[in-house]
């Protein structure tokens, strides 16, 4: 029972800071078109924790928070969203390997699925005539992206305890979800 | 070692399908999404704006709650520079007490004048007061989302302008909010002209605030400081709004500078302007305008 809540309470605050990340978005402080992306908070945090604790993010809570973004920050409906949980996926197969090895591993893992699902994301936007930023932005966004990774992961593991556990650990957790 | 992995649970055998089945749809599901917004855009972002609409009330708690904390923020931050700031706002102060007795004279002969030429204001010309909500912008577009919809009576294509010059231009309209895509977004052109030479020209936004002009004639004659305004061309913007002055890019470009305020952006207005001609039908590409008596 009491892992049952705290399976609940960590999904409801992986969705509050997803709002959260939303929202610092939305702030109208500035208006001037920066000159350096923002990194892509929302994919670092679901990428850290798919990796860690997989049970706790089911794929249609990736679907959402992808399709909320879209929808509130104006981008092309669906894309994104689908590469995201193509991404995600991606990640979840090779959790067990990730979680084994070194956290370099799973850098590169993460860096790797991020830059692939941007690419192909601008390249399938251009294929379908919609115009793309300047190929600098999307490479610094994704360098960005990568940079902030482990700075998510450490904060994930310290704030909010989502740690690899230990095999049996989620093995309990899931029977119950 | 025996590795128990969650979610996919392997301990039936037809969960892992089904779910993977279950992936695969959604997956589906959106790129056909993607490719409806692709086909037929302006249905899907009517849906959007409504969308929006639905979320934007449960967004601005949270949107107000980070102002206030930026705010405070802010107001740490500059209480270290209050003095220099006091003193130059004192002089400040001074300059504009001249200023201010030039406005009150120019003010009664302007009433004087208006007085003799018996002027009355175009009501077509009136403006609606918005807040600005939310900064939706991204490096694929750079729109805002203000307070007024269609409830307060805002149509698509409206310009918007701050208290210095033009913002943008409202595209989609939903019931309490719209989106105003912004000068600086790479689909917005605005037909100009320079105020003092009459030389027409384009403002394209590029994703920067000093977005180039494209001129339609000789570019030689134009001087760097000159003011540019909407034309009026096109029919999207009344004529002889400000959008910024003019000036030598480093890359040798003619561009703006803008005149709106994107630093600090907190209201706009969005004016009431005349629609143009909307061609509904396919029959219809030829709005039907020749006067009677002429032989058709």
């Amino acid at each position: 029972m009491a892992e049952l809540l705290g399976t609940w309470l960590l999904r409801f605050t992986f969705v509050v800071i997803l709002l959260v990340v939303i929202t610092m978005g939305l702030l109208p402080l500035n208006l001037v078109p920066g000159s350096f992306p923002a990194p892509d908070f929302m994919f670092c945090m679901i990428g850290a924790w798919i990796i860690r604790r997989p049970a706790l993010i089911p794929v249609y809570l990736v679907a959402a928070s992808a399709l909320l973004a879209e929808i509130l920050f104006y981008y092309p409906l669906g894309l994104w969203t689908a590469l995201v949980i193509l991404a995600s996926e991606l990640l979840r197969s090779n959790m067990r390997r990730a979680r084994y090895l070194p956290f370099t591993f799973e850098w590169a893992l993460f860096s790797l699925s991020y830059a692939v699902a941007v690419i192909l994301y601008n390249f399938i936007l251009t294929l379908a005539f919609v115009t793309i930023p300047e190929v600098r932005l999307v490479l610094l966004k994704i360098l960005f992206t990568i940079l902030a990774y482990p700075v998510v992961v450490v904060l994930s593991n310290t704030v909010f305890q989502v740690r690899k556990g230990r095999p049996t650990d989620d093995g309990i957790i899931i029977e119950q979800a | 070692m025996e590795v128990r992995t969650g979610g996919e649970g392997d301990r039936t055998g037809y969960r892992r399908p089904i779910r993977t089945l279950l992936v695969s749809l959604t997956v589906l599901a959106a790129l056909a999404l993607f490719f409806l917004w692709r086909i037929d855009g302006p249905r899907t972002e009517r849906i959007r704006a409504e969308l929006v609409d639905t979320l934007m009330p449960v967004m601005e708690f949270g949107i107000s709650a980070g102002q206030v904390a930026a705010e405070v923020f802010y107001g740490f931050r500059s209480l270290s520079q209050l003095n220099e700031r006091a003193a130059d706002l004192e002089l400040e102060v001074e300059r504009l007490r001249v200023w201010q007795e030039v406005a009150r004279r120019l003010e009664r002969e302007n009433a004087k004048l208006r007085r003799l030429v018996n002027l009355q204001a175009n009501p077509a010309f009136s403006a609606i007061s918005a807040e600005i909500l939310a900064d939706t912008r991204s490096h694929y577009r750079n729109s805002v989302l203000i307070n007024v919809g269609s409830e307060n009576g805002v149509r698509d294509g409206w310009p918007a302008i701050d208290g210095l010059g033009v913002f943008g231009r409202v595209t989609g309209v939903g019931r309490t909010t719209s989106r105003v895509l912004l000068i600086t977004d790479t689909s917005s052109r605005i037909p100009v002209k320079m105020q003092s030479s009459g030389i027409r020209g384009l403002v394209i936004g590029d994703n920067t605030v000093n977005p180039p002009i494209e001129l339609t004639s000789d570019t030689s004659k134009i001087q760097p400081g000159e003011r540019v305004e909407t034309s009026g061309e096109g029919g999207v913007f009344p004529p002889d709004l400000l959008i910024g002055t003019v000036a030598l890019g480093p890359d040798d470009r003619l561009r703006v500078m803008l005149a709106a305020d994107y630093r600090n952006p907190d209201y706009v207005s969005v004016i009431r302007s005349r629609s143009p001609e909307t061609i509904d039908s396919v029959g219809e590409l030829i709005v039907d305008a020749a006067p009677d008596g002429i032989a058709r």
